[in-house]
């Protein structure tokens, strides 16, 4: 009962990272509550697919990019591969920039070297931690963004207003191109709830957690509770950047802007709740997303994998981790925008989630192989009505990135 | 099955690369033939943004409820951005269409760059930051309008 309830925690706390942050804050101050629909939509996706994930990882002992490799053959998966390790290293990027200058905002160190800092840290929480301590530490600590739902509450919306907007609907816009603007934000916020390193990751958690077909429901309540209970965080940071940051003219770009409501409301505890509650959301991020791209490669080659292994028996995977983590670094180094890093990160993650999904909604569906614990007529319908949106959000999000300038209008 | 997943992940995979494609191509022909679209709106609204951003900082600091160190490196943070968006207006100037908002906001941008990194310097005395936050207020003010108008259609 403790493992399901701290499954559900640190699904919850481990829900936003820098770029949901990012695009639910300026959603909101762009477009009022015009968005959360799109935040429904995108949990349920989430809960569709990382319910299949996981309950192939206990069934089969699969993880994603296994089944990838065993259903669509090399050629084909490594193309996948390819795209969601880069994917990866963007993300691993941008939340290790996040991080640093999370970290600014304690101690006014020159930005680079937090960087290095978060490098380090990064590295040897991974190293040292075993994976249930690094799900835990991270995912409870991000439990600190609840604070957001706090400063929601106290911006008193109105409910009858934020209950209608679930209902999916076209607003009146002034322009053309704020239409298309709207569109990539729709296709931006699906894309931050539904990233594809969250599947590859809890799907790679349940093999290193040695799940069994008995965990079946255990996984269906965790990814049900935990994701909508993220989805609320969500909700909550779309509903503050309506209320409170629209109406001053704001779309935060920087982490520490967002942070400032929380301290209007709740004065400095506030401010340093919020701060340390995305240091956590980020570094779990960081983590996740180089683990995820380690977990990837290893699992498509064939190679030991997993956390639960000495890193001595699995040396290629450890070297893969450290890798990504230099490599994030480094493009971080240049001195290029965590921001920017960000925006290309999400919208690029979007294009290979209709890759990602497919094979593991053919394998979750065949009797064959799951048996019993295939696919019923509710998650084969949802499976496939997701995959024909998140197909459509990944042909149309490269052109609508173009189209309103990096999404800046 | 093994077949029918691979050709529909190919039959993907070929059409997210045209969508790219395409759009690389249509942003092309536009470029070479069409009439340069100005997007100084687009600085403008950011301007406008890290106005109202520093003045939120320099409000909580003067309230008291932001530590002296976030006010330091939120402005700082806010600072060099303001500086790259106060040179993209002097490019304007030379290069957009809308040399007149370009005009009017370049001289803002300069001030509210001035203002927030007076912010910084002075964030360990949350009295001086009153004065700032005025100011501040004066500068998002003129900015609102002009960003809005700037806006096409």
């Amino acid at each position: 009962m403790l493992e399901l309830f701290l499954g559900i925690l640190t699904a919850m706390g481990g829900f936003v990272e820098i770029g949901e942050l990012t695009f639910a804050v300026n959603a909101g101050s762009k477009f009022g509550y015009g968005l959360l629909w799109v935040a429904a939509v995108g949990t349920i996706g989430i809960i569709v697919y990382g319910e299949m994930a996981g309950r192939v990882a206990a069934v089969r002992g699969q993880p994603v990019f296994n089944l990838i490799r065993e259903r669509v053959g090399f050629d084909a998966g490594l193309v996948t591969l390819v795209a969601a390790v880069a994917v990866n290293v963007l993300t691993c990027a941008a939340e290790i920039g996040a991080i640093a200058l999370v970290w600014q905002l304690f101690v006014d160190w020159p930005y680079r070297a937090w960087v290095a800092v978060a490098f380090v840290f990064l590295a040897l929480a991974v190293w040292v931690l075993p994976f249930q301590w690094i799900e835990r530490v991270f995912g409870l600590g991000g439990l600190l963004l609840v604070v957001f739902l706090a400063v929601a509450v106290m911006e008193a919306p109105d409910l009858a207003e934020v209950g209608a907007a679930f209902m999916p609907r076209m607003p009146a816009l002034e322009s053309t191109q704020e239409y298309l603007l709207y569109a990539y934000y729709s296709v931006a916020l699906l894309s931050s709830i539904m990233l594809p390193y969250e599947v590859y990751f809890y799907s790679s958690g349940a093999v290193e957690d040695r799940w069994k077909p008995a965990d079946v429901r255990r996984n269906r309540l965790i990814v049900v509770l935990g994701f909508v209970l993220g989805s609320l965080l969500c909700v909550a940071l779309i509903i503050v950047g309506s209320q409170f940051f629209g109406p001053r003219h704001v779309e935060p770009q920087l982490p520490g802007v967002v942070a400032t409501s929380a301290a209007a409301h709740f004065g400095v505890a506030g401010l340093l709740i919020a701060i340390g509650g995305m240091f956590f959301a980020f570094a779990g991020a960081a983590i996740e997303t180089a683990l995820s791209a380690a977990y990837g490669i290893a699992q498509f080659f064939g190679w030991p994998w997993g956390r639960f292994r000495p890193p001595r028996e699995a040396s290629r995977f450890t070297i893969t981790w450290l890798a990504v983590f230099a490599l994030a670094t480094a493009v971080i180094l240049t001195g290029v925008d965590p921001v920017s890093v960000v925006e290309y990160s999400i919208v690029f993650s979007v294009v290979i989630l209709p890759l990602t999904y497919l094979p593991l909604l053919l394998v979750a569906g065949d009797r064959r192989i799951m048996g019993e614990y295939a696919n019923g007529p509710i998650a084969r319908a949802l499976g496939w009505l997701y995959m024909g949106i998140v197909t459509v959000a990944a042909l149309a999000a490269i052109p609508l990135l173009i189209l309103t300038h990096g999404g800046q209008g | 099955m093994r077949w029918h997943a691979a050709r529909w992940v190919r039959w993907l995979q070929v059409a997210v690369g045209l969508s790219i494609v395409g759009a690389l191509g249509f942003a092309t022909f536009v470029a070479v033939t069409g009439k340069p679209q100005s997007t100084l709106y687009i600085t403008l609204g950011e301007l406008r943004s890290r106005a109202a951003e520093s003045l939120e900082i320099a409000r909580g600091s003067a309230a008291s409820r932001l530590t002296p160190n976030f006010v330091r490196a939120q402005a700082a943070q806010l600072a060099s951005r303001i500086a790259s968006l106060r040179d993209a207006l002097a490019d304007a100037e030379t290069h957009d269409g809308g040399v007149a908002d370009a005009r009017t906001a370049r001289p803002l941008s300069e001030r509210l760059l001035a203002l927030t990194r007076e912010l910084a310097e002075r964030a360990d005395t949350p009295s001086a930051a009153r004065p700032i936050e005025r100011e501040l207020g004066a500068i998002v003010e003129r900015l609102v309008p002009l960003a809005r108008s700037a806006r096409p259609g």
